[in-house]
Order: C-alpha cells, then sequence, then structure tokens
C-alpha cells in the first residue's frame, strides 16, 4: 500500500512526538527518583521535610504513569496473549490490531477526553493546587496530563494503524 | 433476572474473544466494557453517563502515592540486570560450590531468592538463570525437565519474596476492599492493612517455598539418580570459568546486594521507611553498586563508591547519635559540628552519586535502563486504568450485586467464598496477568469476602502465592515464555510445560499450607507493627 504525502506528514509528526514524548518520561523519571532520594536523605538525617517536594514526587509520578502508556502502545510493550497469534506480525494479525485501534482504543481515548475536559477545565478556572494545604500548585497542569496522552495514544494508533513498519521493527534504543 | 447478566455475558464473551485474538490485552480490558455499554445504552439497558465517572478514577490512580514505589522498584530491578551483577554473583557461588548437581541445585536457589528479595523482575531473572545455569545444569546430569521447572519456578519467586510489585498493588487494593467490607459489617475503625504489613507477611511463606522448592529438587535428584546408576556417568565437562574464586571476589560480588536487601527490607519491615522512600535508597544504593561493576570505567570509580557508602555508614551513625539535626521548631538554625559535618557529608554523597550516573550514563547503562522502566511501568498502569474501566462499566451492570449473591449462597459461608475465590484466580491465572487479576478480582470479591472474619493479611498472601502460581501456569505463564527465548531448540514447549507441574503442585501445596497455619503470614507482621 502506498501512502498519501499528507499520512506521510503525519507518520513523521508522530514519531517526532514519540521521541518527545520519551525524552520528557526520562526526565519525570530522574526527577522523581532523585527527588524523592532527597526528600529521604533531608527527612531521616536533618528531620526537615517539604510538603512542595512530595508533592512534586506525586506530580512526576502522575505525569510519568499516564505519558508513559502512548510510549508502550508505539513499541508494542503491551501485554498479548499470544496463543493463536502468529509470532511476527503477519496480515491477519495486523489486521486484528487495526480492528482494535478504531473499534476499542480511539473511541476509548475520545470518550476519556470527552468526560475528563470539564474537569480539567473546572481545575483550570480555580487554579487548583495540591490537596494538602501548604503544598505545591499547579495540579491543574497534571490535570492536563490525562487529555494530552489520549491525544497522544490517538496520534500513535493512527500511526500504527497506517504504518506497518512500526510494528515489531523498533528497538529500545 | 433481567437483561444486565445478559449484558454481562455478552461482555465476558467479549473480552475471551478479544485477548484471544492476541491484540494488546490492555485495549480488550478497557475497550470492550465500554463498547458493550454504549450498545446496551442504544437499548435503554445502561446508563451511558454512568461513564463520566472514568476520567475521576484515572486521576485517582495517578494520585496514588502508594504506587510511586512501583517505578522506582522496576528501576532498581532493571539497573541491577543492567549491571550483571546478579549475574557475577551466580557464576561465583556455582564456582565456588562445585559442579555436583546438588551443589548446583541449592546456587540456582540461593541466588534467585537473593535476586528476588532485591527486584522482582522476573524476565530478567529467568534469562539470567536460562543462559547461565542452565547449561551448567544439564552437563552436571540434571535432566532437561527438571532444570527447566527448576529455574522457572526459581525465576518466580520474586513476586513473592517482598519487595515485590504483586505485593505493592495487592496492599493498595486489600485495604481499600478491607476497610470497605469492615465498615459494611459494622467495624468503623478496622486496623489499617499497609504495604509494609503484606512484605512481612510474605517473608516466611517466600522462604517456605524456597525450601520446598529444595527439597523436592533434592529429593527427585536422589531418585534419578538411582535410575539412572546402570546407565552412563556424565562426563564431567566444563562449563563455567572453574579459575578459583578468591573469597574477597566472592565477598565483593555478593556483599553489595546482601546489605542493600537488608538495608531496604529492614527500613520497611521495621517500620524506619515507607516503601516509596526505601525503594529510594534502593535506587540510589544499585547507582552504587552498578557503578562499582561498571566495565572499562576509570579504577578509582569502585573506590568512590566504597567510600560513599564508608559516608553513609557514618551519616547514619552520626543521625542516630542525634549529631545531624537541624532544630527549625525553635527558629534558629544551629550550626555546629555536627550539622557542619553532616551536611559536608551529604553533599559529598549526592556529588559522588552524581558521577556515577555520568559514567552509567557514559556506558549507556543508565539510558537503556530509564527507557525500560517506563516500558514496564507503561505496561502496568495500563491495565490497571483498563481494569477500572473494566470494573466501573461491571458495577454499572450491578454485577456486584450478583457476585455478592452467588457468595451468599454458596453452601460453607465464610470458607466456601474463600476456597471459590481461590480457585477462580488460581484458573484466571492460566490466561490473565497479576496486575489484571489483582485488579479485576479484588475489587468485586474483596469487599465481600473480608467481611469474615479473616485477617487480611493471610487472605493477601493467599492471593499473593496463587498469582505467584500464574506465573508459570501454562500456556501463558510469563516465566515460561520467558525461558522459551533462551531455552535451547532441544528442549520443546511441551518439556517446558510438563517441567513446571511439579512446580505449580508445590505452590499449591505451599498455599494449603498457609491456609492450614495462618501463623506463618500473620505471625511476623503483628510482631513488626504491634
Amino acid at each position: 500500500m502506498k501512502l498519501g504525502k499528507p499520512i506521510q506528514h503525519f507518520l513523521l509528526v508522530a514519531e517526532s512526538l514519540h521521541h518527545a514524548n520519551l525524552g520528557v518520561c526520562k526526565l519525570l523519571l530522574a526527577l522523581l527518583f532523585s527527588t524523592q532520594f532527597s526528600v529521604v536523605v533531608m527527612r531521616y538525617l536533618f528531620a526537615i521535610g517539604f510538603v512542595e517536594l512530595q508533592d512534586f514526587v506525586l506530580y512526576c509520578f502522575a505525569t510519568l504513569s499516564i505519558l508513559g502508556i502512548p510510549i508502550a502502545l508505539r513499541l508494542d510493550k503491551h501485554v498479548r496473549v499470544d496463543i493463536f497469534r502468529a509470532s511476527g506480525a503477519t496480515a491477519s494479525a495486523r489486521r486484528i490490531d487495526q480492528i482494535s485501534y478504531a473499534l476499542l482504543l480511539i473511541p476509548l481515548a475520545i470518550v476519556t477526553i470527552y468526560y475528563a475536559m470539564p474537569l480539567v477545565q473546572y481545575s483550570w478556572e480555580i487554579k487548583e493546587g495540591a490537596r494538602e494545604t501548604g503544598g505545591l500548585g499547579g495540579y491543574y497542569l497534571v490535570m492536563m496530563m490525562l487529555p494530552i496522552a489520549c491525544l497522544l495514544i490517538i496520534i500513535q494508533a493512527l500511526a500504527l494503524f497506517f504504518d506497518k513498519s512500526l510494528i515489531h521493527s523498533e528497538e529500545v534504543g | 433476572m433481567d437483561a444486565s447478566i445478559i449484558w454481562l455475558f455478552i461482555l465476558f464473551l467479549c473480552l475471551v474473544i478479544g485477548i484471544l485474538s492476541g491484540t494488546a490485552v490492555v485495549i480488550v480490558l478497557a475497550g470492550a466494557p465500554l463498547l458493550v455499554a454504549f450498545v446496551a445504552s442504544l437499548f435503554g439497558h445502561f446508563d451511558i453517563s454512568y461513564l463520566a465517572a472514568f476520567p475521576q478514577r484515572v486521576y485517582g490512580i495517578m494520585n496514588n502515592s502508594l504506587l510511586i514505589a512501583i517505578p522506582l522498584f522496576v528501576l532498581m530491578g532493571i539497573l541491577l540486570e543492567q549491571s550483571r551483577q546478579a549475574e557475577k554473583m551466580l557464576l561465583n557461588i556455582s564456582t565456588l560450590l562445585g559442579q555436583t548437581k546438588s551443589t548446583l541445585v541449592i546456587a540456582v536457589l540461593f541466588v534467585s531468592t537473593l535476586i528476588a528479595a532485591s527486584t522482582g523482575i522476573i524476565g530478567a531473572t529467568i534469562v539470567m538463570l536460562g543462559m547461565i545455569s542452565l547449561p551448567a545444569l544439564l552437563k552436571s546430569g540434571v535432566s532437561k525437565r527438571m532444570s527447566s521447572g527448576l529455574l522457572c519456578a526459581s525465576g518466580t519467586l520474586g513476586q513473592i519474596i517482598p519487595p515485590s510489585i504483586v505485593l505493592i498493588l495487592l496492599g493498595d487494593q486489600i485495604s481499600n476492599a478491607y476497610i470497605e467490607a469492615q465498615q459494611t459489617a459494622g467495624n468503623f475503625a478496622p486496623d489499617p492493612v499497609s504495604v509494609g504489613h503484606l512484605f512481612a507477611g510474605a517473608l516466611l511463606p517466600g522462604l517456605l517455598l524456597v525450601g520446598l522448592y529444595a527439597l523436592y529438587t533434592l529429593v527427585a535428584l536422589l531418585f534419578q539418580k538411582r535410575s539412572e546408576q546402570t546407565s552412563v556417568k556424565p562426563e564431567p565437562v566444563e562449563t563455567l570459568p572453574s579459575q578459583d574464586v578468591s573469597i574477597f571476589t566472592l565477598l565483593s560480588n555478593i556483599l553489595p546486594p546482601l546489605l542493600l536487601i537488608i538495608a531496604v527490607l529492614g527500613s520497611i519491615l521495621f517500620g524506619v521507611a515507607t516503601p516509596t522512600e526505601s525503594a529510594a535508597i534502593g535506587v540510589a544504593g544499585t547507582i552504587l553498586i552498578a557503578a562499582f561493576s561498571l566495565e572499562k570505567a576509570p579504577k578509582y570509580l569502585p573506590h568512590l563508591c566504597v567510600a560513599t557508602v564508608g559516608a553513609l555508614v557514618v551519616l547514619f551513625a552520626m543521625q542516630s547519635a542525634g549529631l545531624t539535626r537541624v532544630d527549625f521548631t525553635t527558629g534558629d538554625l544551629i550550626f555546629d559540628a555536627g550539622s557542619i559535618t553532616g551536611t559536608i557529608l551529604v553533599g559529598a554523597v549526592t556529588a559522588s552519586l552524581i558521577y556515577c550516573c555520568y559514567w552509567l550514563h557514559r556506558k549507556d547503562v543508565l539510558r537503556i535502563s530509564l527507557s525500560k522502566t517506563i516500558e514496564v511501568t507503561a505496561m502496568v498502569f495500563g491495565i490497571i486504568i483498563a481494569a477500572s474501566m473494566l470494573s466501573l462499566v461491571f458495577r454499572g451492570f450491578e454485577g456486584d450485586e450478583y457476585v455478592q449473591s452467588f457468595f451468599s449462597e454458596l453452601p460453607g459461608g465464610a470458607w466456601g467464598m474463600l476456597l471459590v475465590t481461590m480457585l477462580v484466580i488460581f484458573l484466571l491465572g492460566f490466561v490473565l496477568e497479576f496486575v489484571e487479576i489483582i485488579f479485576i478480582v479484588i475489587p468485586i470479591v474483596g469487599p465481600v469476602i473480608l467481611q469474615a472474619d479473616f485477617n487480611p493479611v493471610w487472605f493477601a498472601i493467599l492471593i499473593a502465592l496463587n498469582i505467584q502460581t500464574s506465573f508459570m501456569t501454562p500456556p501463558f505463564g510469563f516465566a515460561l515464555f520467558y525461558y522459551r527465548s533462551v531455552a535451547p531448540a532441544h528442549i520443546t514447549t511441551t518439556d517446558i510445560y510438563i517441567s513446571v507441574i511439579p512446580y505449580v503442585a508445590l505452590q499449591l501445596v505451599a498455599i494449603a499450607i498457609v491456609l492450614k497455619i495462618p501463623e506463618l503470614a500473620t505471625w511476623l507482621p503483628e510482631l513488626l507493627f504491634n
């Protein structure tokens, strides 16, 4: 199947979004560890604690846990039950994947965005902060991550839908 | 009987077909309920606005501070794998103990237990055991089926021996279910159940399993020997580098992970630190261990790592002596000799950690570890989120009420419920993965079953043992997949499936023992936390 120009452009965009997202997640993971480690050191050695830092760890974690999903989707790292599926990307296995993206995954992402947006909007309007008093502000940015992740899931699902070279071809690196 | 039971049946059917179709399980777990709910709403049998609660549930998962420990423990395990520390341990211990059948078996179990206590990464453990121990076991004359079974089973120990991801996820779900159940039963102040309780509770049953594996394998070897006495003696072949392992090399390979395990597990079990905090310490320690054994790094790097550990020990000694405290409550900062030394040492430790990370980055260990951690974490969280969609739709069809009435009609009361739950989890283990089982089954049956007078820790450990079994039940046991990927072609898939049967039986024996003697799971948590 020859792909049209707009689709090829789209695939390039999807790829660069994937790499950007992966970079963000790596950074978040590094920040998550180093902040949590500093919290531990400060608490146990100097008996100092900052609610803000603990909140920052939680923000990093929350963002990481949701943004990682489109990455795993693109790299085909989500668990599969391979009993009837031949190893490698056969045509029928690819067809099944395409159906699952179109019928299940993309609608799911759209429904989630649809129901999440009012929450995000409200949170954005009141400039929602962390749960605890004295905590870090800017929680509405974390709320934003759910619709963003869903958008990325839609983009990557479409990319996988169109580009068969993506499946089982990319290794981590 | 109304329409919703039919829709639940259709949902179940869609899930089975979807999962068996080979597409990603997460997509099916979340997408199929959505599709069924949508179609049912067209018939007026489902209130679609019920789904508006889904994003709130996702935010609940994202903000669950208990789960922060998961990416950290995963990172710890992957760093340890990438640094090849575990491989060195296995090689050295095997060489030291010699190459007879029984000593090799003991070496495999010993190293597996150590790795299990430091990480829960099942794939890495099995691949390593398959690459290093399998050739040695085969050449020493252990049959291919017995070696395969032993290696697959040993690889799953990480799921039950704390700290394990299974236990963290179970802790989260069990404590919710327990509080809900006790409140329904009229107890409005139930004792909390923490991940720490489960870690403490799983320790003895985990060691019991190791003991059972060892006992069975050694006895089976004896019988094998007796029946083979007439056959040709296997020639002694040197597979492992058999140069003398000095006691120093051995200690320098075993001691660092051992100390790290004691520090991480000890701090959780004695209630000094939360699992998340201990996991952060664990990652820091693993960075030092990885840098210590990094190949082609500057010669002073190992010395730096040792010095850093020394500085940490001094710091903790000073802290216990009360020398490092900066007193904010009185409003003034007292900078005496103690706090200044403390600050300088902390600065030095931090600098050294950053320098170690720099070298790990240069040798490409860090980048790969971070990527892999993100993938594993995403895999786990994808399923947690998908399962929350499934349970939402399940409740929307009033499935929880059907489960409740099904349970109340069971003969045998609470014990009947427990046995049915265990059977269902065991059967689900043949097709589903641990995260799916925990997040689908516990929210449904937990609030019902825990209304009975069961100890929640004991209940959780039984489930953990059961779930660990699912890793080695054919055809979808993850241990078997990983083992297949490293086993040579002359070991057929059928061989592997048959090889694990005795070990699955041993799991059932262990479950029966813990069922009969609940103290195995409850004694240590009560001792430590009360």
